[in-house]
């Protein structure tokens, strides 16, 4: 083995490393370990001189890593296999690599390799993760065609290239045609995030309270609503078995029924969470493009959500929802049997007032007077479940007393609705907007009354009104808490530490907006502005001389530079002799930067013997103002008008 | 060129054939008062070159074949007890000469080479607590092969330094060969050598080439060079500034001796192999450099 493949095969093998390990963590563990273990092997090999296999082995290793690899993936073709093949192929790379050639193919398959993390992620860090990945394996590419200077140089060309390709990569993002769709078709599931389902039983919220995960931000035209008024609503649960919610038969329609009141305007970038309905702040009076209001005042999109999207809406926080419809007569129906207890008490109440508000008004008096415990472990409940957790355990989420709530009215004969949503969330100073996160999940009821329509109740803030004002954390008992990674067990670095937080938040959102949110629809605007119709045929004529022009007045601005000779310093004397040199440039004698004057003007004059007087005099002049004693006023006359006219011809 | 040097160059050429470029960097260094270092293979003509030189520049000669087993006693001197006079009498050793051609440089141990290095750097010699300054010209011609590595102390880069200059001469070519075999040993010719200069003129020379003008824009062109050497990555260590006043003074020095009274970029750029070739090492491998990879990359400091 040669001194040259040892010298270059780590910096290769770290490139690739690099490029890979974002994609470590999706891999099967086999292919993992195939990986590192072939590559550290590699490595030793050099170093120990160890064997390395030949040609017959490695085409084995290769059928059978590829075999190994397809039924991994149980044989099916998918983004997933693909990875997974290239690592395997990346595995055995390094042990063919004997000549530049196989180094340079290997650097480009890293180039591919780093392609590929797109596929999975486009993130900010993913991003930054790119480009450092990027700037190793250029930094890689140089040092394995010009192996001298230190790595760290090497490094900073890699930087300077990458700078200088900005503004292409800047005009390309604006111009290069959008895809409309995922790349490749290829639908990602992993992308999605778990949010709230489409069915509600206990435990499905408290679940998502362990969760850090962002489920949209909010940004506000004008001042955001007090933590009272921000329920953003989901889903709206209809039919219940006893045990689970699930959502009832929904059908569009064109305008949302509510009386005026005050509005407010937001717009929403919502995180995928692979399903339909889209949230908006109680209630609606808009849809954004993408979704269709409901009669239930959610807002549903055509097809479920597997890319962030962004939309406005505008809410009224107060509101009147109207008669009651007679297809909202599912909102009392229950099952006929169990729950014996809680049955008679609702009918209790609904014997004793005649008045719905007042049968609302006693059952949250049930809850705040009883000692109920806002909880996020509460105990399993049994066969009749409301009766169980509201005579037994009476410890629950809001799950558990939207759920009980919910039933009481049923059974009262108040039609009452389950609504799924988050509550609150938190303001970013930096950007002015709020985050709402899965741990925000919350759960509430809406009950119909005469004259008032459909009005939000929370039993859970009669239990624990701290969950509406502060959130969860301030709701919870403190020893549930603890399992919990809490900025405030930080003590002092708390601020510090959210600072960073809401500042990278920001960073985020701005990447989100700006760079993930410019769509196939915002380039047909932007390009629509500087005049070009992308949908005749003249537009995309039009945008390739636009981009061919914007690129080549880049590289004509980066190869002035490089061909330009740095004059250090522009006194009389030595402007003058640039200025000779220039014009002998446009005859075709190009002084080199190293290259002394009386050199060059031997050269020249070699080459063109017609000008050896003029050159001859200039030069000694010249040597004559700048290296010898004695070069006087006089001297530097007869030098610039020596110079001035020095007109050279073109050869034929 | 100037006149005299263009006769000294004929002269030397008659012994050294086909070898002006070396006889001109040789002269060019020890004009400028610096030692000289000649690497180069056996029977090459290193040794012939050295007494020509101090033939032809007429001063006195001395050689030292370093062996392992010298100490530096046997080069600076030693102080003997004389009967006559019952005390002892310090008798000089051969440093006190003009010109010391030190042969095989790198097969003396360390401590002698160390012992030539007061004697190089300061001119004087310290034997037993009394220093004794050394004849004025004083050039050491050190010679070393550097292929054959065994039982060498190979010379340390601080050692390298204190030569200005570091040639090699190389095989001759076919004509000169030629000729030198036509008329068989060189013995005859050596001695026919006549003296051209006085060490007086050597002295006189040298101060003139002290005084010859440097810019301040071919100063800053230095400075651009030395920088270079110091900031650019291919380089494990830049150049020292004794390294500089070195480069500057051989440039003087080959400025005066083409018959100029001031020194231009190209006698930096002449020089600059045969002086900064042995303070440089590579910093991938702490080799040497070769010439034209040298040449190539400081021909990219642009002129100032």
């Amino acid at each position: 083995m040669k001194a040259t493949d040892k010298k270059h095969l780590l910096p290769i093998l770290g490139a690739i490393l690099l490029a890979v390990s974002p994609h470590l963590f999706r891999l099967p563990p086999w292919i993992v370990i195939w990986c590192l273990a072939f590559w550290a092997y590699v490595l030793a090999a050099s170093k120990n001189n160890w064997y390395r296999p030949g040609r017959t082995i490695l085409v084995i290793l290769t059928i059978g890593g590829f075999i190994g690899g397809l039924a991994t993936y149980g044989f099916k073709f998918n983004l997933d296999t693909g990875v997974g093949l290239l690592a395997v192929m990346l595995g055995l790379k390094p042990f063919e690599m004997k000549t530049h050639r196989d180094r340079m193919v290997t650097l480009f398959l890293v180039y591919f390799l780093v392609i590929t993390n797109l596929l999975y992620s486009n993130n900010l860090v993913m991003s930054l993760f790119m480009f450092a990945s990027v700037l190793l394996a250029t930094a890689v590419l140089i040092r394995i065609n010009h192996p001298s200077g230190s790595f760290a140089a090497n490094l900073r060309l890699s930087g300077v290239i990458m700078v200088q390709a900005l503004p292409m990569m800047i005009v390309l993002f604006f111009l290069f045609p959008r895809i409309q769709g995922t790349l490749f078709g290829m639908s990602n599931q992993s992308i999605a995030i778990t949010g709230i389902g489409d069915r509600l039983s206990p435990g499905s919220i408290s679940k998502l309270v362990l969760s850090d995960e962002i489920a949209f931000r909010a940004e506000f035209k004008n001042s955001i609503p007090g933590p009272d008024r921000l329920y953003w609503r989901g889903i709206v649960f209809q039919h219940f078995d006893g045990k689970t919610w699930s959502r009832g038969q929904t059908r569009p329609v064109r305008q949302a029924p509510v009386s005026a009141g005050s509005t407010v305007g937001y717009t929403l970038t919502l995180e995928p969470q692979g399903e339909k309905w889209l949230f908006a702040l109680d209630m609606p009076i808009t849809s954004p493009p993408m979704a269709r209001m409901q009669n239930d005042h959610t807002l549903m999109a055509y097809r479920k959500l597997k890319a962030r999207i962004r939309y406005n809406v505008i809410s009224q926080t107060t509101y009147n929802t109207g008669d009651f419809k007679s297809e909202e007569r599912t909102a009392l129906i229950l099952p006929a049997q169990g729950n014996p207890k809680s049955t008679a008490l609702a009918r209790s109440w609904a014997d004793t007032f005649d008045n719905p508000a007042k049968i609302v008004n006693k059952a949250l008096e049930f809850f705040s007077q009883n000692d109920f415990v806002y909880s996020l472990n509460p105990p399993l409940l049994k066969e009749d479940a409301i009766d169980d957790f509201l005579f037994k355990t009476r410890k629950g989420y809001c799950e558990h007393y939207a759920s009980a709530f919910a039933f009481l009215m049923r059974k009262a004969k108040i039609p009452a609705r389950i609504v799924g949503g988050y509550l609150g969330g938190e303001l970013n100073p930096y950007g002015n907007y709020l985050i709402v996160r899965q741990s925000d999940a919350h759960a509430w009821v809406e009950v119909w009354l005469p004259a008032r329509g459909w009005v939000r109740i929370d039993p859970t803030s009669a239990v624990a009104p701290e969950r509406v004002e502060q959130g969860f954390e301030a709701a919870l008992p403190p020893e549930e808490l603890e399992g919990f990674f809490l900025l405030k067990h930080l003590g002092p670095l708390q601020s510090h530490l959210k600072k960073i937080i809401f500042r990278w938040d920001a960073a985020n959102n701005y990447w989100n907006q700006w760079v993930l949110g410019y769509s196939y629809q915002r380039q047909r605007e932007l390009l629509a502005q500087i005049g070009i119709n992308i949908g005749s045929w003249k537009g995309p004529v039009k945008l390739i001389l636009l981009v061919l022009g914007l690129i080549s007045f880049f590289v004509f601005l980066i190869s002035m530079r490089l061909f330009k000779t740095p004059v250090a310093k522009t006194d009389d004397v030595q402007r003058c002799y640039v200025k000779f040199c220039a014009k002998l440039t446009r005859v075709g004698l190009t002084r080199k930067p190293g290259q002394g004057p009386v050199d060059f003007a031997k050269t020249a004059i070699d080459l063109r013997r017609d000008l050896e007087v003029n050159i001859q005099e200039i030069t000694d002049l010249y040597v004559l103002l700048r290296y010898a004693r004695g070069g006087d006023e006089n001297a530097l006359k007869k030098f610039k008008e020596r110079v001035k006219e020095f007109a050279p011809k073109p050869t034929i | 060129m100037n006149v005299k040097f263009q006769n000294m160059v004929e002269q030397i050429g008659k012994v050294i054939l086909g070898k002006r470029e070396q006889i001109k960097l040789a002269l060019t260094c020890l004009f400028a008062g610096g030692h000289l270092l000649i690497e180069d293979l056996p029977g090459i003509g290193k040794t012939t070159l050295a007494k020509v030189l101090s033939r032809c520049l007429g001063l006195n000669f001395r050689r030292i074949q370093c062996t392992s087993d010298m100490l530096p006693g046997d080069i600076l001197g030693v102080s003997v007890f004389e009967r006559k006079t019952s005390s002892f009498v310090f008798h000089p050793g051969p440093i006190f000469t003009q010109v010391l051609l030190a042969d095989e440089i790198n097969r003396a141990t360390p401590k002698t080479q160390s012992a030539l290095l007061e004697a190089m750097e300061e001119r004087q010699v310290t034997v037993e607590g009394k220093t004794r300054p050394l004849d004025k010209p004083f050039f050491i011609i050190a010679t070393q092969n550097p292929m054959e590595q065994f039982g060498t102390f190979s010379l340390p880069e601080s050692q390298l330094d204190r030569f200005l200059m570091r040639i090699n001469i190389g095989y001759p070519n076919r004509g000169a060969e030629h000729k030198l075999l036509k008329q068989g040993e060189v013995k005859s010719t050596l001695l026919s050598t006549e003296p051209c200069l006085t060490p007086g003129e050597v002295l006189m020379i040298q101060k003139q080439i002290a005084e010859v003008h440097t810019s301040d824009a071919l100063l800053e062109y230095v400075q651009d060079l030395l920088d270079f050497t110091r900031n650019a990555p291919h380089f494990s260590a830049g150049l020292s500034p004794r390294a500089g006043l070195a480069f500057l003074r051989a440039a003087k020095s080959r400025a005066f001796l083409q018959g100029r009274d001031h020194v231009l970029p190209e006698d930096l750029q002449k020089v600059m192999f045969w002086v900064v070739g042995h303070r440089l090492r590579s910093h991938d491998d702490r080799a040497e450099l070769s010439r034209d990879r040298l040449e190539n990359l400081l021909m990219e400091v642009p002129i100032p």
